[in-house]
C-alpha cells in the first residue's frame, strides 16, 4: 500500500437522501428501506450499461447444457469492455462468472448474480456514509445514521430488486424522495 | 481537448480525453492534447544506460514510453467526483508499431489498462519518425543466474521482503529501483542497472490534477517486467504482504473503483502483456501475500542480519510541504500507510520514535491534539485522510463479521484461487486466516492506544 486508500468520493445525490432520513427519527425503517431500494436502483441505472444488462441476460438464458463451466466463465469475463470505465458493471461481471462457475443457469443464476452485486454494492456505500459522518457530523449523530442505514439496507428485498434491475421492461416508477405523511393516522408509530 | 462520446438514454457518457503523444516534428491531431517527448516525457540519459545490460533495443525506450504516455494521461484528467470511469484514447509513436498493435499485446494491453484503473483506454501506435539512440552504448556486466527480480521502493514491504528473499536466493536475485531516487551510492563508480526510473513525466505549465494515481500500478509492473526481460529472469517478487496487496480490493468505499494496483489478479493480466510482448514467460510472485505486515516485519527482523534497517524505511505518500515540523520531513502517521505500519510495528513488538510522525500521539482525545507541537497547519484532508485511513483498516478488521460482506469474500478467494493456481477451499483458508490475523493486529493496536483515542473513538468498537 505505497498510497492510499484516501479520502472517499463525495456521496452521490440518492444516497446522500437516504443518509438525510435515516437523520430524522420521523422516517420509519420502512421509509429508509425503501430510499435506499431507490438510490440502488438509479445507482445501477447510471452505472451499468444497458447493453452489458442484454449480454448477460443472453449468457444465463441460452442454452447451457454443452458447454462446460469454464467456458461459460469466460464467455462472461469477455464481456468486460462492454463495463469498462462503469465499477458496478464490472462488478456484475465478475459476480455473474462467479455465479456461473457455481453452476447456477437461468432466472436464477442471473438474479443471483445481481443479488450479490447490490449487496456488495451496498457495503461500500454503507462506508462512504460511514465516512463522511465521522467527518462532518458529532458522534451521536454519526452512530444514529450508521445503526439506521444499517437496518434500512438489512430490510431491502434485494431478490426482488434484483428482478426489477434485470427486467427487460425497463424502469419502474418511483418515488424520487420518501413519501411525506401527512393524513391524520400517518404520524409516528408509537 | 475533451469530447463528447455516445451512450444510452439511462446514462452519462463516460468524461473523455485525446491525446497524441508527439516526437520531434510531429503535430497533434485536431482535437488531441500534445504530449511531447522531450518536454512532457523527460529521460535522463544515464539512467537509461542503467537499462543497457546487453545492447541497447528500441523495445526498452518504446515500453518506457508507454509507461509514461499513460501516465501523462491518467494524471492530466480530473476523475468526475460521481462517477469513477474515464475514457482516455492515447497514440504513441514506436519503433516497432506492428509490434505493439498485434493484437495479442493489444488486448492484453487494454484488459491491464482497464482492469488497473477503471478506465476505459484505447491505444494505437504509429512508426517514429526518426529511430531514438543512446548515445553512449556501454553494457553492464551482470550475472547470467539471475532467477527473479523485485521492485524496490522506500517502503517498509520492500526493506523487509527483500531482505527476506534475499537471505534465500542471495544474489540471483536482482533489485529494481522504483522512483527516481538511486539507490546505489553517488559515489560509486561501478555501474548499476535499474538504478531509477530513467523518465519523468511533467505538465506543460500547470500542475497535475488527479491523485488516485490507478496507473503506477501499471508503471511499476511494466518497469519490472522490463527489468526481467533484460535479465532474463522468469520471476517479479511483488515486495507486498496481505493487507497492502488485497486490503484495497476488499473494502472499496462508494463509487471508488477497486485498487488492484498489488493485486495477483492484475499481475495475471501483466504476465499476458509481458509475454505477447517480449514472447517470454514471465511470472509475478507474491511470497507475503498470506502474511500480515506486521508478520514479514517480525519474520525479517528475526531472520536478516539488516533487520534494523526497516527503522529507515518510508510509508508516508503524503509531500514535504505538508509534513513538516520545523522544517523537516516526517511521516504523516495518519494516513492509511502510515496507520498500516505503526499497527504492524506494533505488532511485532518494536517501536520508533514519536517524532518519526508528524501525529505523535495517537492516544490524544482529539485529532488536532494528536500533532507535534511545532506542527501548525493541520489541513483539513489531513484529517479526512485520517478516518478515511482508520476506517479502512477497521473496515478490513471486520470483514469477516457482518454478513454482508460474504459475497465479497467468496468472491475474492475465487479470484485469488485463479490468479495464484491454488484451490478455492485453499484461498478462502489463507484469505481467512490473513483477515482473522489483521484483526488480531489491529485490535490489540486500538487497545494499546487506549479508549480515549481519537482513533478509537472513530471506530464502531466506541
Amino acid at each position: 500500500m505505497s498510497d492510499g486508500p484516501f479520502r472517499s468520493l463525495p456521496l452521490a445525490r440518492h444516497w446522500r437522501e437516504l443518509a438525510k432520513l435515516a437523520e430524522n427519527g420521523n422516517y420509519s425503517r420502512e421509509d429508509l428501506a425503501d430510499a435506499a431500494f431507490t438510490a440502488l436502483e438509479k445507482t445501477w441505472r447510471k452505472d451499468v450499461p444497458a447493453a452489458l444488462v442484454v449480454a448477460i441476460h443472453g449468457l444465463f438464458l441460452k442454452p447451457q447444457h454443452r458447454l462446460f463451466a469454464s467456458d461459460r466463465v469466460e464467455e462472461v469475463e469477455a464481456l468486460s469492455d462492454l463495463a469498462a470505465g462503469r465499477p458496478l458493471g464490472r462488478l456484475l461481471i465478475e459476480h455473474a462468472a462467479m455465479v456461473v462457475q457455481e453452476g447456477l443457469s437461468g432466472e436464477i443464476g442471473m438474479i443471483e448474480a445481481t443479488q450479490r452485486t447490490v449487496e456488495a454494492w451496498e457495503a461500500r456505500t454503507y462506508r462512504q456514509i460511514e465516512e463522511h459522518y465521522i467527518r462532518e457530523a458529532p458522534p451521536s449523530l454519526t452512530r444514529k445514521v450508521r445503526e439506521r442505514v444499517w437496518n434500512a439496507l438489512a430490510d431491502g428485498d434485494r431478490r426482488a430488486l434484483a428482478r426489477l434491475l434485470f427486467s427487460q421492461q425497463g424502469r419502474v416508477k418511483r418515488p424520487s424522495h420518501a413519501r411525506k405523511h401527512v393524513g391524520l393516522d400517518e404520524g409516528v408509530a408509537l | 481537448m475533451k469530447t463528447s462520446h455516445k451512450s444510452t438514454p439511462d446514462m452519462k457518457p463516460l468524461a473523455s480525453l485525446a491525446v497524441d503523444v508527439l516526437d520531434a516534428g510531429s503535430r497533434p491531431r485536431a482535437g488531441r492534447t500534445p504530449c511531447h517527448i522531450g518536454t512532457n516525457l523527460t529521460f535522463t540519459t544515464e539512467l537509461l544506460e542503467s537499462y543497457c545490460l546487453r545492447e541497447w533495443e528500441p523495445i526498452i525506450y518504446d515500453a518506457l514510453i508507454v509507461m509514461g504516455a499513460v501516465e501523462f494521461c491518467d494524471r492530466i484528467f480530473r476523475r468526475p467526483v460521481q462517477h469513477w470511469g474515464r475514457e482516455i484514447e492515447l497514440r504513441i509513436p514506436v519503433h516497432e508499431p506492428e509490434r505493439w498493435n498485434a493484437s495479442e499485446v493489444s488486448r492484453a494491453l487494454h484488459d491491464a489498462l482497464c482492469f488497473v484503473t477503471g478506465d476505459r483506454w484505447s491505444l494505437s501506435f504509429i512508426a517514429r519518425r526518426t529511430p531514438f539512440t543512446l548515445p553512449k552504448q556501454v553494457p553492464i556486466p551482470i550475472a547470467s543466474d539471475i532467477d527473479a527480480v523485485i521492485p524496490f521502493s522506500d517502503g517498509l514491504d520492500s526493506c523487509a521482503v527483500a531482505g527476506l528473499m534475499h537471505k534465500q536466493m542471495g544474489d540471483r536475485m536482482m533489485r529494481v529501483r522504483l522512483g527516481t531516487k538511486r539507490f546505489c551510492s553517488p559515489e560509486s563508480t561501478e555501474k548499476q542497472p535499474f538504478t531509477s526510473i530513467p523518465y519523468k513525466v511533467k505538465r506543460t505549465n500547470s500542475k497535475f490534477v488527479e491523485s488516485s494515481a490507478r496507473s503506477r500500478g501499471f508503471k511499476f509492473a511494466m518497469v519490472s517486467g522490463l527489468a526481467a526481460y533484460l535479465v532474463q529472469a522468469n520471476r517479479i517478487i511483488v515486495p507486498e504482504s496481505g493487507q497492502g496487496a488485497l486490503g484495497p480490493a476488499l473494502v472499496p468505499v462508494g463509487q471508488t473503483y477497486e485498487d488492484y494496483r498489488n493485486h495477483p489478479m492484475f499481475m495475471s493480466r501483466m504476465e499476458k502483456v509481458l509475454f505477447a510482448l517480449y514472447g517470454r514467460r514471465i511470472c509475478y510472485a507474491f511470497p507475503r501475500i498470506w502474511y500480515t505486515k506486521g508478520e514479514t516485519l517480525d519474520s525479517f527482523v528475526k531472520e536478516c542480519c539488516d533487520g534494523p534497517a526497516w527503522a529507515t524505511t518510508w510509508s508516508c505518500w503524503q509531500p514535504n510541504y505538508q509534513v513538516s515540523v520545523e522544517h523537516k520531513k516526517r511521516q504523516c502517521g495518519v494516513c492509511a500507510a502510515c496507520q498500516l505500519r505503526r499497527m504492524s510495528v506494533h505488532a511485532a513488538g518494536l517501536s520508533e520514535r514519536p517524532d518519526t510522525y508528524v501525529w505523535e500521539n495517537l492516544k490524544a482525545s482529539s485529532f488536532n491534539e494528536g500533532a507535534a507541537g511545532g506542527f501548525t497547519h493541520v489541513l483539513k484532508a489531513q484529517y479526512q485522510y485520517a478516518i478515511a485511513g482508520t476506517l479502512h483498516l477497521a473496515e478490513l478488521s471486520a470483514l469477516q463479521e457482518d454478513q454482508m460482506n460474504n459475497g465479497t469474500i467468496k468472491l475474492a478467494a475465487s479470484q485469488l484461487a485463479k490468479a495464484l493456481s491454488l484451490t478455492e477451499s485453499e484461498a478462502g483458508a489463507r484469505l481467512a486466516r490473513l483477515l482473522s490475523q489483521h484483526k488480531r493486529e489491529w485490535n490489540g493496536f486500538l487497545d494499546a492506544l487506549g479508549e480515549s483515542s481519537f482513533i478509537v473513538k472513530w471506530t464502531r468498537r466506541s
